[in-house]
């Protein structure tokens, strides 16, 4: 079948643009759904315990520097290195990534789309939804949220930070959908 | 079944056995560190305690662990979804439609065969791996699950498990093979001596050889501190430089690679019976594999950079199935002229017997980001060779034009193709791979763009598809984002947008906000980026 539809393609002068069977649909358009705002906020927390990790052995080189040989500008760099990645991290980052991130539930795909730096849009096609899982960590927990998970045999994607609410009906949306959805 | 079921209270025994085996060196750990500190000697009324104490740590906190995993284990079924709740600190709620699972496993222990148990394995769609196990339910209760999921008894599978505490997420131990046909088919291709011989000489294994006979010579000259390699060179050979130790290391890894192909692909015959292809090779041990055509997920034909130059290519299988057994035949076949490619594909993989002379290519202003990557690799590899060998290692820098005109070659083979429910993508790592994906075996897409790409409305058209236990991506980077976007869009399945989800009101849609608004960027618009295709306008 596919031999016969590709023959007058591969088989025409190589100055001729190939003609396509099937043709290039339309992109896209956006996935329309948003995170939960309080998301930005659990994201900000959780940045902020992760820059503990500079910050301590940060301080901990300062505090040495001046018990030792104490040299004010480096002592000023060591400390504005942490500073700038809190900055970044915890204040300029979320707030971007937040706004970018969408998703969307439709009757045969799931669509997502994340990323500051790197922006990625990611189809899911439903029939290819092995299962589904919401999952909470603590801090989720105590702003009542919850992230689905959505595993595929070639891997899993995540959208994170619903309400629970939202969260529970997105993940029992997509296993009802993903239970009807058959191959193309 | 509607009410959440509970595993079987035994199988808190099993999960605090399982526990306790990961918990037992660092609770165990002052003890056998003064054991072994102070020898018999540490053996004292305060080390006995110590002992007891940690004993006691550890059967509490494993027993205590394995309540409380128990007691948040549930598992039922409603309206044709199995639900499983789990998870002591971070709660997890997982859901598997019915129509997904295809069999299931019961597994048995030792522990498990003390108390009646059994452990159930769901297996689910694309024969991938086990998503996820039931430690420890009676056998009654695992035949009211299978008729619950409406499976027959013939999908079921008995698994008996010699270890005490097995890990009911471990890959199972043996695959069952789909059955041989009794008679032999006739091959559909054997690989001759005289190709043997050219895949041998220019197998790619001899990048994995590289490192490990340079490593074993760096090795070799610190074992014995007291032998110069460089005297010893000089009374052998009567001179020796840095250039001809690089020579003999290269000279010895590719033999290595010579051999190991020799070895693997002595053979190599591929037979198709029904719906299975069949594989054999091997010099020594005559390896014998069985893909099943169901399983294959896409094709690669594989252009090695040493193979391309005599018009030879390998062909590589995705295969979605157990870990090793999917490892063991990814190799369809090793070495193939390439004409023949097509009509070898038509013979072993009908679905896939597509390979597209021409292709679509990313856009001229694609170039310069394709060299100026390869360039600056380039760059780090001098970088890290120049701090080792300086200052001799200043001549790593006369190998970035190589990088260069390699970065122009990444350029020149990439591209895409589609034809009816088919999507190529061509890509240039070392080698040159052109994977051949049906549109029903993708198991995501991506569309990616950073922040140098968006100014120039470039992007990456990415897609995945089940193979081994998870999954192998293609990409292809660089295209024109309008193009991307459509590929994108094509690799879905609906062409009109559906009805929005029902989800609160307060998630309503908003206008997109471009985050780099704030930044004050501007796309830098190529001229033809807006592409002329036959599409059907949407309605």
């Amino acid at each position: 079948m596919v031999d016969s539809d590709l023959t007058d393609i591969f088989h025409q002068g190589s100055s001729q643009k190939p003609s396509y069977d099937t043709a290039l649909p339309q992109p896209r358009q956006e996935p329309s759904q948003m995170l939960d705002p309080k998301a930005l906020r659990v994201w900000r927390i959780g940045a902020a315990l992760g820059t503990l990790f500079i910050w301590i052995p940060s301080a901990g080189a300062v505090i040495g520097m001046y018990f030792g040989d104490w040299l004010w500008p480096w002592a000023l760099l060591i400390l504005l290195f942490p500073l700038l990645i809190t900055v970044l991290q915890v204040f300029v980052i979320p707030p971007l990534e937040w706004r970018r991130w969408r998703y969307e539930v439709s009757e045969r795909e799931i669509d997502l789309q994340r990323g500051v730096f790197v922006m990625t849009r990611t189809l899911v096609p439903m029939s290819r939804v092995q299962h589904v899982d919401t999952q909470q960590g603590p801090l989720l927990r105590y702003y009542g949220l919850s992230a689905v998970t959505i595993t595929t045999a070639g891997g899993g994607h995540e959208i994170p930070g619903l309400s629970e609410d939202v969260a529970a009906d997105v993940r029992d949306r997509i296993a009802a959908l993903a239970g009807v959805a058959d191959d193309v | 079944m509607s009410d959440p079921q509970r595993l079987h209270p035994a199988a808190i025994i099993i999960l605090a056995i399982r526990v306790s085996r990961q918990l037992a060196l660092p609770v165990m750990a002052p003890a056998v560190f003064s054991l072994i500190n102070q020898g018999l000697d540490a053996i004292s009324y305060g080390f006995l305690l110590l002992l007891l104490g940690a004993l006691t740590l550890l059967v509490v906190l494993s027993a205590g662990w394995g309540f409380l995993y128990w007691q948040r284990y549930t598992y039922q079924i409603i309206d044709n979804e199995l639900i499983l709740k789990q998870g002591i600190i971070f709660r997890k709620q997982r859901s598997i439609p019915r129509e997904r699972i295809q069999a299931i496993d019961l597994v048995e222990g030792v522990m498990h065969r003390v108390f009646g148990l059994v452990s159930v394995r769901v297996q689910t769609a694309g024969g991938i791996g086990p998503g996820f196990s039931l430690l420890g339910i009676s056998r009654l209760e695992a035949d009211a699950l299978r008729q619950e999921l409406a499976l027959s008894p013939a999908q079921v599978r008995s698994v008996a498990a010699d270890e005490i505490d097995l890990d009911p997420d471990a890959e199972p131990a043996e695959q069952v093979a789909p059955a041989l046909a009794e008679t032999e088919p006739a091959p559909i291709r054997q690989l001759s001596f005289p190709q043997l011989l050219l895949a041998a000489a220019t197998s790619g294994s001899i990048g994995i050889a590289l490192p490990i006979v340079a490593s074993g010579v760096s090795l070799l000259n610190n074992m014995m501190p007291n032998v110069d390699l460089f005297e010893l060179g000089t009374m052998l050979f009567g001179g020796v430089s840095w250039w001809s130790i690089a020579l003999f290391v290269l000279i010895a890894a590719w033999i290595m690679s010579f051999f190991g192909t020799i070895l693997a692909h002595t053979g190599f015959t591929i037979r198709r019976s029904e719906d299975n292809l069949l594989i054999e090779r091997g010099l020594i041990e005559k390896r014998r594999a069985t893909v099943p055509l169901n399983r294959i997920q896409a094709i690669r034909v594989i252009d090695g950079v040493l193979r391309q130059p005599f018009g030879y290519a390998m062909v590589k299988v995705e295969s979605a199935g157990y870990g090793e057994d999917a490892a063991e035949s990814s190799v369809l076949f090793p070495m193939l002229p390439r004409q023949d490619v097509r009509e070898f594909l038509e013979a072993t993989v009908p679905e896939f017997a597509w390979d597209p002379e021409q292709i679509e290519r990313p856009p001229r202003r694609a170039i310069r980001r394709y060299i100026t990557r390869m360039t600056l690799i380039g760059l780090l590899i001098s970088a890290i060779v120049i701090a080792i060998f300086y200052p001799i290692g200043l001549w790593a820098l006369a190998t970035l034009p190589l990088f260069a005109i390699f970065g122009y070659l990444c350029y020149r083979d990439a591209g895409w193709a589609l034809s009816n429910g088919m999507m190529v993508l061509r890509y240039r790592s070392l080698a040159r791979s052109t994977a051949i994906i049906p549109k029903r075996r993708i198991q995501s897409s991506d569309v990616t763009q950073n922040i140098l790409q968006r100014r120039a409305s470039l992007g990456n058209i990415q897609a995945t598809v089940a193979s081994g236990v998870s999954g192998a991506t293609f990409t292809v980077m660089h295209l024109d984002k309008g193009v991307a976007d459509q590929l994108f869009s094509w690799t879905g399945r609906s062409r009109t947008r559906l009805d929005t989800p029902r989800l609160p009101r307060q998630l309503a849609p908003r206008p997109m906000v471009d985050v780099w608004d704030d930044f004050d960027i501007e796309p830098e618009r190529a001229p033809g980026s807006k592409l002329d295709l036959p599409g059907d306008p949407r309605p």
